[in-house]
């Protein structure tokens, strides 16, 4: 039921009809969300591309989305209205589903690497709607389990990835069940802080290296830029 | 039954082999690019291996009932997608399930004592159209995605109302209408992108009507368009009765 970059687009209808095809009394597996490319130089946000030698973008959608949410966003871009016909529909949707995105979008280090975790949000909350609508199609004691992340696409010969954001098991009436894994943190949690966030975070690291001097140092380094990057 | 009813239509291998043939003369092989547009029923992904065991990897376009709603946007991405100096053939169209006991529009799903609508989506379309045909209102343009796509299946199916309605066996004429609408689109988004391909990559354009049958039997394709277009939108030579 997916579209341009990963959304959901067959809708309520779609999931519906995919609830009537499951076999009698059996459960459903909802993998679902956006892809981001890795090339050879490992650049994220393009992929090397069979017979051709230039790539490009990729996911390309979400990059023209992404293009389209700048300009709003940062350039006072007036928003583009609904489409009245089909022929370029998704695209429409895609970039404004991605708009309450945008600052997030435009204040990110890398906004490559940002941009499939703001998809990701954005289909997960459209695919919660759909789920909320559509979950009675399920019958019996029918299970929804959802899985979504982010897809990476490697060069040939390297295994592609899936980065799981989330795992659940649903009933029939869109109540979670069971959370097979506990998701990393979102990303505005991973945002780079602003300055007061890391002089506290500067103190607590100096006095956290002052008590565990014995790891190296390398390692605290490296772990505490993950934890809270500098500011840019 | 299908051989009756939807006469000239081929077994999916017998569809490969002739499009392997016929696009031969016109460079297609290895540097092309294989794009469909059909139906998300699961029903409709044997057509897609079977067709990218031939051609590759395939880019999807297609959405509720075929129609290719990956669009513009979808079209132009494919076109950037081809090999260097290669070309690209699209295969789409609406579906129609034809079950054990030959009824047109329902089919046996693995599992399942009772098959059900197929195409699911077609057939609401076509409930909406009669109503609509019989006085109800037309539904408003979508403004969200929660259900966009089967609202653009309704309204693209409008203008054939009639046509379904006063045939003798509706669900029969369903993917024949359907197929016309989605041929209209089609012809929308590939007038828009034309201009982006060089002098001599082509663009194959495969439509018709796709067929699913029971387990152990094949299913078919039936072709109602095939034609190779230049990069410029001109059709070079039309494929179909050849």
């Amino acid at each position: 039921m997916g579209g341009l970059a990963g959304v959901p687009f067959g809708g309520v209808t779609a999931f519906g009809a995919m609830a009537h095809h499951i076999p009698d009394s059996g459960s459903c597996l909802l993998v679902y969300g956006p892809h981001v490319g890795v090339n050879s130089n490992g650049v994220v946000g393009t992929v090397d591309r069979r017979g051709r030698c230039k790539g490009g973008s990729c996911c390309g959608s979400a990059v023209a989305a992404a293009a389209y949410v700048k300009g709003v966003v940062q350039e006072c871009q007036k928003p583009l209205c609904p489409p009245t016909e089909a022929y370029d529909a998704q695209q429409f949707f895609v970039g404004n589903m991605l708009l309450p995105y945008g600052k997030r979008l435009c204040q990110a280090r890398d906004p490559m690497v940002e941009l499939p975790y703001a998809l990701y949000d954005a289909q997960t909350d459209l695919i919660q709607k759909i789920v909320n609508k559509g979950s009675a199609q399920v019958h019996g004691d029918g299970k929804i389990a959802l899985l979504g992340g982010i897809q990476i696409n490697t060069p040939p010969g390297l295994p592609d990835y899936f980065l799981p954001l989330r795992f659940d098991v649903l009933d029939n009436e869109a109540n979670v069940m069971e959370k097979v894994i506990q998701g990393p943190p979102r990303v505005s949690e991973r945002d780079p802080p602003d300055a007061s966030h890391w002089i506290f975070f500067s103190l607590i690291w100096c006095d956290f290296a002052f008590h565990c001097n014995r790891l190296p140092l390398r390692w605290w380094k490296v772990n505490f830029q993950k934890l809270c990057p500098m500011p840019t | 039954v299908v051989e009756s009813e939807f006469p000239k239509a081929l077994p999916n291998a017998d569809l490969i082999a002739m499009m392997t043939k016929r696009l031969k003369p016109y460079g297609y092989g290895k540097s092309s690019l294989l794009c469909t547009s059909l139906c998300c029923d699961e029903v409709n992904r044997s057509l897609e291996i079977d067709l990218q065991a031939a051609f590759g990897d395939h880019f999807h376009i297609g959405g509720l009932a075929g129609f290719a709603f990956g669009g513009v946007t979808g079209f132009g991405a494919m076109m950037s997608h081809i090999p260097d100096g290669g070309s690209c053939m699209v295969v789409y169209g609406p579906h129609v399930g034809v079950d054990s006991m030959g009824r047109i529009g329902t089919v046996d799903r693995r599992g399942r004592e009772h098959g059900g609508a197929c195409c699911g989506s077609a057939v609401a379309a076509a409930a909406y159209v009669k109503g609509v045909l019989n006085g109800e209102p037309k539904a408003d343009a979508p403004t969200d995605p929660l259900d966009a796509q089967q609202s653009y299946v309704g309204s693209m199916l409008l203008p054939y109302a009639e046509q379904i309605s006063e045939a003798t066996d509706p669900m029969h004429e369903l993917p024949f209408a359907l197929f016309k609408a989605q041929d209209k689109l089609m012809k929308q988004i590939v007038g828009k992108m034309t201009g982006k391909l060089v002098d001599r990559q082509k663009i194959a354009l495969v439509g018709g009507i796709q067929i699913n049958t029971p387990d152990g039997a094949p299913d078919y394709f039936l072709p109602l368009r095939f034609e190779v277009l230049s990069n410029k939108g001109r059709v070079v030579n039309d494929l179909l009765d050849q």
